[in-house]
């Protein structure tokens, strides 16, 4: 069987290079492709969770990312969770967070907040067509 | 018209195109695929006592981008790089193996990525409870801290376990602070001396143990109700840390001796009475933060 592929390099690279890092394209390596992206509002009463759930029915757990606008309208989004023991300055008045997880059919976001109102909290998130393996 | 099904598919060595495994396909022209804008490192020192550090990087994109972050510490960890949220734990063996704990994250806005670290604790800076205290008693359980509640000079010595604090370490600080005492009745001020004890590992205290060269006369003013007072005691615990056989996880100890104080004039302690013991050491950590940002819009 022969070499047979196809890659495209970045510019001023050659394409015999061994690099990963010097190829746009390399049918040898898998990339990452974004299966599901979305995004949305949820609200969070004060001292409470809230959870949203996102169906991708892919049969294995995917990689995937999310973040969260924890203060809102401060246009800042975190990657992932924020992660605290305590209330940090940043957040204005208060803590709020989001975990997460995956299963082979859903991303789940899990939102708290004990910032003493409630929140109106933006969310978005990246699910790919890739576990990783 | 009709649109036709165009498009582009590779897959993976041995696999078909038809396969309905997403995980099959190298590149699909009906998948997206993350768009590097830039990577960037950054850099930021934490100086004894900070907590909180951070560093922005700029991508002049316009909107709020998709990206990823990972954080390093010097001296601690080498070759690693943990991923942004994050705990982070570590030990410094050159400083007693203690760890530190702290908390990272990252945002992004329509201009910057801001990655940060937040300790739990102040860089560099121990902080210990007493575990014991020798005091001697004016009248029934009534303890004097130090001074002179008539009849005679009062003086009390105070442990504070597990230092962890190596040999002849660099410190910069260190303060042992009384809390919760009240002022006696006279109004002259309350003299009194700090000496360490001069033991390698102390068992229990006492005001008669041997004292370091090292001592600072200090006086305290009288206060209306309940206070703390704090006490500097660097000459001493540099003292005691070169003792030859000081070690890390050692007990230290401190005797607060009478120095002449006018009767009446005395700091009263009770049940409530305790003592704590901060130290400052030298030395700074720079946190290394790496930030890949993509051209995909979160916002």
């Amino acid at each position: 069987m022969g070499d047979w592929g196809a890659k495209v390099t970045i510019d001023g690279k050659g394409v015999t290079s061994t690099e990963p890092r010097d190829y746009a394209f390399n049918s040898l390596y898998a990339l990452v492709k974004i299966f599901q992206e979305g995004s949305g509002t949820v609200t969070v009463a004060n001292n409470s969770f809230a959870t949203v759930t996102i169906d991708h029915n892919l049969g294995f757990i995917p990689i995937a990312i999310a973040f969260c606008e924890n203060v809102p309208s401060s246009g800042n989004f975190y990657v992932g969770a924020y992660a605290s023991i305590f209330t940090d300055s940043t957040l204005l008045s208060g803590l709020t967070s989001m975990d997460s997880y995956v299963t082979t059919t859903q991303l789940v976001l899990v939102f708290y907040n004990n910032s003493g109102a409630s929140r109106n909290l933006r969310y978005n998130y990246r699910i790919f067509a890739d576990d990783g393996s | 018209m009709t649109a036709l099904n165009y498009g582009i598919k590779i897959v993976k060595a041995g696999k078909s195109i038809t396969s309905s495994d997403l995980r099959d396909i190298i590149m699909s022209s009906k998948f997206t695929m993350l768009k590097q804008h830039s990577t960037s490192t950054g850099s930021a020192t934490f100086n004894p006592k900070d907590t909180t550090k951070y560093v922005d990087f700029t991508h002049n994109l316009g909107y709020v981008p998709f990206f990823l972050a990972y954080m390093s510490c010097s001296s601690m960890e080498d070759g690693k790089e943990r991923m942004i949220p994050g705990y982070t734990w570590a030990s410094f063996p050159a400083s007693g193996d203690e760890s530190i704990t702290g908390f990272s994250n990252a945002y992004a806005n329509s201009s910057i990525v801001r990655c940060s670290l937040n300790l739990t604790n102040p860089y560099n800076q121990i902080k210990i409870l007493y575990d014991q205290l020798y005091w001697e008693f004016w009248s029934g359980d009534a303890g004097i801290v130090v001074g002179n509640a008539g009849g005679g000079g009062k003086s009390t010595a105070y442990r504070f376990p597990a230092v962890p604090l190596t040999k002849n370490q660099s410190i910069t600080e260190a303060n042992m602070e009384i809390k919760n005492v009240f002022s006696g009745d006279g109004a002259a001020n309350t003299k009194y001396t700090v000496y360490g004890i001069d033991e390698d590992n102390v068992g229990d205290v006492d005001i008669d143990k041997a004292r370091t060269d090292a001592y600072d006369n200090r006086e305290q003013s009288k206060v209306s109700g309940c206070f703390n007072f704090g006490t500097d005691c660097l000459d001493q615990v540099r003292e005691i840390i070169a003792r030859n056989n000081w070690a890390s996880g050692n007990n230290m100890g401190f005797i607060i001796k009478e120095n002449g104080s006018d009767s009446g004039s005395f700091i009263d302690g009770f049940d409530g009475t305790t003592a704590e013991l901060t130290v400052v050491k030298s030395g700074t950590m720079v946190v290394t933060f790496r930030v890949i940002i993509f051209k995909d819009k979160i916002l």
